[in-house]
This record gives C-alpha cells, structure tokens and sequence, in this order.
C-alpha cells in the first residue's frame, strides 16, 4: 500500500513538473520551429502573460490592449546564435474587431504593406500583421537587411500556423468605401484609442465605445457610434455643455445637434450628432470642414439608426 | 549628519530642492560658514550666490557615438565635477526596462555616465531600477567596459514611506530607500512617446524610484478601471512626486525615440542622435517633446510641474549650447 501511494505521489509530482514546462499552451502552436526559418532558433523559452498579467509584461503601455480586448500574448525571441535578434508578440485578442483596431492603432500609414495574414505592416524594423482574432507583431533589434528579412520570414511562418480569418468591423467597411473614403483609418475602442489622436478632454467625453478616427482631404474625421440615436443624443449633449467651457477651444457655438469652436492650434472644430453617430471634423480650412462633414453624414444616413 | 539632514528635514529639503540641488547646497554651506570663519560680510557673496548661474543651461550634443556625446554635453555643463564630489554615492535613475528600439536610454549613455562619476571620485555609483545582461546586449560596446559594468551597485527597492506635505494630491508614496540616501541623483530619462500622457522624459521618469503600490495609486485611486482614466490625477501625481528631490542632473536620450505605442513600442522612430544634459526638468521635457514634434505646453507633465515652478518652459530664455560630434 505505501509502495503504492509512493508511486501515486511520485506520479503526481512529475506530473506537476510536466505542467510547469508545458510550452505556453495554445499559442506556442503558431511558434515556428527551431530553423524552420533558415539559421534562427528559440532564445530561451517563450513567456505567456494571460488577462492582467500582460501589466507585467508592458505595466502601463497593457492598458489599450484591454480597452480593446486582450486575452492572452506569447512572447519569444529568436536568434542566429550571434548578434542577429528577432522579438516575437502574439496577441491574442478578444475578436476579430479586437485585433483588427489594435492592429490599427499600433501601425501608423507609412510602411510597406506586405501580403501576410489579412493586413501586415513593415516599418522600418517590426513588422505587424493581424489575422482573425490574432494580432502579430515582429521586432528586430535593428534595421539591418539580414535582421529584416529574418521579420518578414518569421511573420510568414506564424501567419502559415494561424488558420482561421475574421471579418473587420461593419463600420469600418462602411467608412473605408467610397464615396467619401477615409484614408488611415484607426478603429478605437474607447476614450486612450481617441486620446492618441487628440485630447478633447482629459475626461472620455464622448464616452467612446467603437469609433473611427482617419482622414478625408485635408480634414481629420472622427466618427463614434452609439446603441441608438438616443444614446447619440445624450452624449453629444453631455459633451458639448463640457466644451462650451472648455480652456481648450475658444469661439464655442453650441446649437441643439451640431456645435463648432477653434482649437488651440487654430482649427476649426466642428461636432455634428447625427442618427447614432458623433461625427467630428477638424481642419485649417473652415468651408472644407463642413463640407467634408456634411459628406459624412450623409454617408452615414445611409447606414441607418438601427 | 547628512543623513539627519534628510531624514528629519524632508520638508526643508523640499523646498531647497526647488531653488538648488543638494550639492550645489553643500557647496555653498561650506562656502557661507568659511566666510563667516574668515570675518567676510557674507552679503555680498550672498547676492553671488542669489545671481550665480551655471554657464550652460542645457548641452545637446548631436552624434552618432551616443559615449562620446554623453561625454562632451556633461563636459559642457562644466563637468562631472560639477555634480559628483569625491566619495559620493551615486544614483542613477536610468529608463531601462524596455526592450524595443526607440523605448530606453542607451547602454553608451549609462556606461559613459558611470565613466565620468568614477573619474570624479564616486565612492559608488548605483542604478534605482536593475540593469541585466539584456540590457548590456543591446549596446555593441557594452563588452569592453568590463570595469563599468561590474561597478555597478542595485540601490533599488527597499521601499520606504516618504510624505509630501506639499503635493497637491500626493500625500504619501513608496520610495526605493537608495533614490533618498544617495548623495547624487542623475536622472536618465529617454525623451519618448508615451499612450497615456502623450510624452515621458524627465518629470515622469522619477516614477522609476517608486513602489509597484505606489504605482497603483497614481493610476487607480479615483475609481477608474484603467491605467489612465483620470490623467489629471496621474499627472498631477507625477509632478507632485517632483517635489521629493530634486536630481542634482538630468541627462536625456534624444538618440532615436519612438513617436508612437510608447513606452512599449515597438512605433515609428525618430533619430535625432541628440544627447542632451542640464539640470532644468522641466526645459528638458520641452526639449525632449520639440524632438517629437510636440509643445511643451501640450503636455500635462510639464504643464503641473511648470506650475510648481520647477523650471523653465520657455526655452528662448535659456543659454542651450548645441554642438555636433
């Protein structure tokens, strides 16, 4: 009997050993082997950080994975046994949508677009792509060509594992056609996806739950969407009572569902409610702020108040 | 007695803080009390003392050997001599724990600033946040300063409960116990890009002297879920947390910094090869946002600390020597 419990207790423990060396679970499937990308192999074991862990992986910069749903990331290194150092980040985010906007918030519009996973960005050196609830993001240590190349073969070996796409959010197909299309478009999840762009206020103002932020002409446009017009209709009030006295802008005009003022760098601001959405355009040039709102809200009333 | 000094004036060193670094007024004690040994009416040279200026307010230096231009924009300033005295201890606030180009201060940046210090005669020279071989991997020099290296000390954690009696929402915060007992605190920030409060450099840097407690309450003690839901508070904490000690020098990486996704990264850079010292925090913020291509007074950080008077945001009223390696 004592041999026997000392077996099950033996059991249990390499049992326990096996679970603490268990590669990182599911997304350590799409890590690519050692050379599988000719002459590079793993830099010592990969780290997973689930849910807040990712605090301790990033402290503060963790906080816009949430806003806009974080699940879990993978992280590793790669090496060539020499100076050659690649980083490699799997994210795996909440949805689709997630992971699309956080693609879009961490690449900017200069890069060379590339043909892995369903959108991929080089920037000089890191490269980021995003596919179905994934989000990719490659780092070499430096901009060499060899270091490059090395990115680019290693996004593709992930990208190869990953199997499952998604769709990218309704509002952004809508935003991003014609007529009307904006360009460099950022899909924001809430009030630190908008505040890279622009503080309106150090408080969420427009309590921005999806959005668009990008440009059309010479203006930048935001454009938040609400449950319903209603919804639309309170905080655009709300908002606006906040801006009329705001040190920020100055010739505020408050009218029931459209207002305008002048920011500090002399744009002219102008926030217009409509159906569910909170358009805003800014811009230099005052008649070609309206009219670039104007056309975004009569593209948007095409989308109706559901 | 240094040690009295601190410990049972902290409101006094506060408020000395603002106008001189501890140094500068250990200087100018020994200078006073001389004076007064040798019969000299200490009124004139009080008004010396009162109009004294450093001759360079800040020192940039631009190159692509970040070693050779730390060295050259401390030499500017006058020297390590002017900052370290012989058998001081040495705290290095050094921005450090990122990973990703554009998001720490170089490994040349430290290791020359550790050069200079010993050659001034530091006893010893400490960093407030651990340096591990990774960071040394990321510099090509790195190997050949042996001595440097092995020389430094780890000041940090050890925490202790420090008040400020003067902070507008900070009333109380963990301090690593090595950022109040050196003699000589440098503070080393990387002027970058920053998704919370749009910019870190030389104000926000002093969060890396802080407990992990500390930290939470800067970023949660109002009620909100996120890291930066109240960026008034957190800003206003930040430049209240100024108010502990003022760093004796500031030098800052301008090299190449990211402008966006900080202060992770990766982002798009921007490589001024800039290395930039003085003692002015709130002019090297300025500085360090121009490099970005923001406004000082854009950034709330140096707005609050500004308002306390901390120093200058008007940088065309400062001497700044700029050269090129």
């Amino acid at each position: 009997m004592k041999t026997i419990m000392l077996i099950f207790a033996g059991l249990c423990l390499l049992g326990q050993i096996a679970a603490a060396q268990q590669p990182a679970g599911g997304l350590s499937d799409y890590l690519p082997g050692d050379n599988e990308v000719a002459g590079l192999q793993l830099d010592g074991p990969p780290n997973t950080y689930t849910g807040d862990e990712l605090f301790q992986m990033i402290n503060g910069g963790a906080d816009i994975y949430h806003e806009y749903g974080f699940r879990q990331v993978l992280e590793a290194s790669y090496t060539d046994g020499n100076r050659l150092r690649v980083r490699l980040e799997i994210y795996k985010m909440a949805s689709p949508a997630s992971a699309y906007g956080m693609y879009t918030f961490k690449t900017s519009g200069q890069g060379q677009e590339l043909s892995i996973g369903q959108e991929a960005l080089l920037q000089d050196y890191y490269l980021n792509f995003w596919k179905g609830n994934m989000l990719v993001t490659m780092i070499g240590m430096d901009s060499e060509e060899e270091t490059v190349k090395s990115v680019i073969d290693l996004a593709r070996a992930v990208d190869r594992r990953i199997t499952r796409a998604g769709e990218r959010p309704e509002l952004v197909d809508l935003l991003l056609s014609q007529p009307a299309a904006i360009s460099q478009a950022k899909y924001v999840r809430g009030p630190l996806g908008v505040m890279s762009s622009y503080i309106f206020d150090t408080k969420n103002i427009f309590q921005v739950r999806e959005g668009v932020i990008g440009t059309l002409g010479e203006c930048r446009a935001f454009v938040f969407q609400y449950p319903d017009s209603g919804q639309s209709m309170a905080v655009y009030k709300s908002a606006a009572n906040i801006l009329k006295s705001s040190t920020r802008f100055s010739n505020q005009d408050i009218k029931e569902h459209t207002c305008s003022m002048v920011d500090r760098k002399n744009d002219c601001v102008l926030i217009n409610q409509a159906g569910r959405f909170i358009i805003v355009v800014m811009g230099q040039d005052q008649s070609e702020v309206k009219s670039v709102s104007d056309r975004l809200t009569e593209k948007l009333d095409t989308g109706g108040d559901s | 007695m240094r040690k009295d000094w601190k410990t049972q004036y902290p409101h006094l060193r506060n408020l000395i803080s603002e106008s001189i670094n501890r140094r500068t007024f250990i200087k100018k004690s020994t200078f006073l009390g001389a004076s007064t040994i040798l019969g000299v009416s200490s009124a004139g040279w009080m008004q010396n003392l009162a109009l004294a200026k450093p001759k360079v307010d800040m020192a940039v230096v631009q190159g692509l050997d970040y070693y050779q231009s730390t060295m050259k924009a401390v030499q500017m300033l006058g020297g390590m001599d002017e900052f370290v005295f012989r058998q001081s201890k040495v705290g290095l606030l050094i921005n450090s724990p990122w990973l990703n180009p554009g998001c720490y201060t170089k490994p040349e940046i430290t290791l020359a600033v550790v050069r200079m210090c010993l050659d001034a005669g530091a006893k010893e020279v400490g960093v407030i946040k651990k340096l591990d071989d990774s960071y040394w991997r990321r510099s090509q020099i790195s190997e050949r300063f042996r001595e440097e290296r092995e020389s430094i000390r780890f000041m940090g954690g050890n925490f202790t409960e420090v008040s400020f009696p003067h902070g507008q929402v900070l009333k109380k915060a963990e301090i690593a116990k090595g950022m109040l007992d050196c003699d000589v605190l440098i503070n080393m920030p990387i002027a970058k890009h920053h998704d919370g409060v749009r910019f870190t450099g030389a104000v926000k840097n002093m969060m890396g002297g802080q407990s992990r407690k500390t930290h939470r309450f800067f970023h949660f003690s109002t009620g909100g879920s996120g890291y930066y839901d109240d960026i008034e508070f957190l800003t206003q904490c930040i430049a209240d947390l100024n108010l502990l000690r003022k760093p004796d020098l500031y030098i800052m990486d301008g090299t190449e910094m990211i402008t966006e996704n900080g202060p992770f990264g990766p982002g798009r850079l921007v490589k001024h090869q800039k290395v930039i010292a003085g003692t002015d925090r709130v002019a090297m913020d300025v500085y360090g946002a121009n490099l970005l291509g923001l406004e000082g007074e854009e950034i709330l950080t140096t707005q609050k600390a500004y308002a306390y008077g901390m120093g200058e945001i008007n940088l065309s009223s400062l001497h700044i020597q700029e050269t090129t390696l």
